[in-house]
């Protein structure tokens, strides 16, 4: 049925759109797949869901190759999955060897997404069998359970981190309460009846932010100047790349199947292993393939892992599989553990049109790569305005309404002042995403128990989850204990 | 960067109060933990809020105490010159874009940010602007059949 969906002519064109787009804008620094997806959304209420869901997923992990492009060349990564990149890709560059280093990661992605596709096929029914025991409880606890992973994986200060997860559990707040119907902190203004959109919060944060930074701060480019060639990688290079880009498949599908883990996490996770496990870590940093292989197959095969929870529980597990669940539920479909049943066009659609995707992938990244190198020469000057408009026109034709333009502004603003202060916009925008559902599952809970929270320890999958983000939060604790001068360290180095 | 932190902390602890107070303050208030009402969920985050800011807080003034030097500050190096004009012409773009309507207010937009980041031509930027609005107007408003501002002069 999957492939029956994903071939029919509409949705070919639109992962192909997807891929191509997400490959653009992966390519362009300033603007990634969430600030993309974003504006692209209101788009998408002419297709059917399958196609928008479609495209929407191109657009995700076509950034992710498409990332490792400027990467490697300009040594400015495209989006965050790629910084990683470019410590040894644009050192190969500069060795000459830009055109294996572009070659070892268009073919890690392929490989890590095409057996993450697999995977996918065959962890969905047992994680949708394991769902359908949860209840609010359990739905509460593993929210709970991302944000933490988030909160630990992302942010230099766990302090901070959580800091920035209550303030987006805040945010989600304002808006008539759905159980109520009370207005909360809407400042009698119309459009806040229904809170902040998430659409023109993750633009802010992400997209006019990066504006900003821009805007106020020179951007040198070092591009590799002269031809590229020699794409396909040699037999050394295989060598070298191969084990590393197995691990990179086997950690980028775990981190991205993990609420809170994705793309981003599993691309330095799987270049810190690497380094780790190599018999010669010195040649780290100085143009090793493998440096290039492993993060980028993570970074696509997480990219891809991360849908099985966002299809079978209704959990987004970071922030681009967030702004999807939005979609979702504007197309009017409840993802979660009985999309298979009530929706399985579009839960087996998506997964094969992903096949379909990770091929086109290979297609467009590999021959049109001078198309790509045209791409980065156009300056920030004229960018970074254009980027600009996008996002307005992009929260604008949401509602029809500049107040949604003024929040993500606001927001725009918040965004930088955050990057100043090295405060993580992702477990914020997480949070904000979750909030409304964790909340409603918080009060269900407390319904149903009568008032009694020993409801989330006493059922033990809801115990389970919170005894893991408890040894979360803790373990910051405990290495402070073993090293006393973490804290100051991590106080200096924000 | 300290200094900083200890101003953001400062501004968190206030938030978290203001969002604490209106929460008692809602129809409803914060409720039981029985029947939890809609201040429950505000007044809880903004409870924890607080707390982690107030936690921050204490470690940074101790931090300051066993280490009194301050690093180079976070603002220092902006270029308040073109940072201050970009956020002004992005709101005042934003302002009156009903009025003026999407392709003159587009237009003037990108001419004054275009110039802002460093086109120094001016007939290249006439130019740029006017393509640009132009490409946009007939991506979004005819190919994506968006609806923009039309403002006075209909377009």
């Amino acid at each position: 049925m999957g492939f029956m969906v994903a071939f029919q002519p509409v949705n070919i064109l639109s992962c192909f759109a997807g891929c191509f787009i997400g490959t653009l804008i992966g390519v362009l620094p300033g603007l990634g797949p969430v600030a993309t997806m974003s504006f692209l959304l209101p788009l998408t209420y002419h297709s059917s869901p399958v196609t928008s869901i479609i495209m929407l997923a191109g657009i995700y992990y076509g950034a992710m190759y498409g990332g490792s492009t400027t990467s490697i060349l300009v040594r400015i990564p495209g989006e965050s999955a790629s910084v990683v990149t470019c410590l040894d890709g644009h050192q190969m560059a500069l060795q000459g060897r830009a055109g294996p280093a572009l070659g070892i990661a268009a073919f890690g992605s392929f490989i890590g997404g095409t057996i993450a596709t697999v995977g996918m096929v065959f962890f969905s029914l047992p994680l949708v069998e394991f769902a359908i025991k949860f209840g609010p409880p359990e739905y509460f606890s593993l929210m709970i359970l991302g944000m933490m992973i988030l909160t630990f994986l992302s942010s230099a200060s766990i302090v901070r981190g959580l800091m920035m997860a209550a303030f987006g559990l805040v945010l989600a707040t304002f808006g008539l309460d759905s159980i109520s119907g009370v207005e909360r902190f809407t400042f009698r203004i119309n459009e806040m009846m229904d809170g902040f959109g998430a659409v023109p919060v993750s633009m802010g944060l992400y997209g006019i932010s990066d504006v900003l930074e821009n805007i106020e701060t020179q951007i040198r480019k070092e591009m590799v100047i002269g031809k590229v060639k020699d794409i396909l990688p040699n037999r050394q290079d295989w060598a070298r790349s191969i084990g590393a880009i197995f691990r990179g498949t086997i950690l980028g599908f775990f981190l991205g199947l993990l609420p809170g883990g994705g793309a981003t996490v599993a691309s330095f996770a799987s270049y810190a292993i690497e380094k780790k496990v190599s018999k010669h870590p010195e040649r780290f940093g100085k143009g090793a393939i493998e440096g290039v292989a492993a993060p980028e197959t993570a970074n696509n095969t997480a990219s891809q892992a991360s849908f099985i929870p966002l299809l079978t529980l209704g959990i987004p597990s970071n922030v681009v599989t967030a702004v999807l669940l939005g979609a979702l539920i504007i197309h009017g479909i409840t993802p979660g553990p009985l999309l298979l049943a009530q929706h399985p066009d579009l839960f087996w659609g998506v997964i094969a049109s992903m096949y379909v995707g990770n091929g086109m992938l290979l297609a467009l990244n590999l021959p049109l790569i001078g198309i790509w190198i045209q791409v980065l020469k156009i300056p920030a000057k004229y960018l970074m305005p254009m980027i600009t408009l996008f996002c307005i026109v992009g929260a604008y034709s949401l509602n029809n309404s500049l107040v949604d333009v003024a929040i993500m502004l606001i927001f725009g603003l918040i965004g930088y002042v955050m990057n100043k202060l090295s405060l993580e916009g992702a477990p914020l925008i997480l949070a904000f995403i979750l909030g409304p559902m964790m909340e409603t599952a918080l009060r269900q809970s407390l319904l149903k128990s009568d008032g009694d929270f020993s409801i989330f320890i006493t059922r033990p999958i809801s115990a389970a989850f919170l005894a893991v983000s408890f040894i979360l939060l803790v373990l910051p604790l405990i290495t402070k204990v073993r090293r006393p001068g973490a804290v100051l360290d991590k106080v200096e180095t924000g | 960067m300290r200094r900083s932190y200890i101003i953001n902390d400062i501004v968190f602890i206030l938030f978290s109060s203001f969002i604490c107070i209106g929460s008692l303050r809602f129809k409803g208030g914060i409720g039981t933990v029985q029947e939890p009402g809609p201040g429950f969920m505000p007044f809880l985050a903004g409870m924890i809020l607080g707390l982690l800011a107030l936690i921050d807080l204490i470690s940074q003034v101790r931090s300051g105490e066993s280490s009194p030097k301050e690093g180079k500050g976070v603002w220092a190096g902006i270029s308040w010159p073109k940072l201050i004009p970009a956020v002004f012409f992005l709101f005042l773009y934003t302002a009156v874009m009903d009025r003026l309507g999407f392709s003159l207010s587009t237009t003037l937009y990108l001419l004054a940010f275009f110039r802002l980041s460093g086109v120094e031509s001016w007939r290249t930027n006439v130019l740029a602007s006017i393509g640009t609005t132009a490409i946009f107007y007939v991506g979004f408003k005819i190919g994506l059949e968006c609806q923009l501002p039309r403002g006075f002069l209909g377009f």
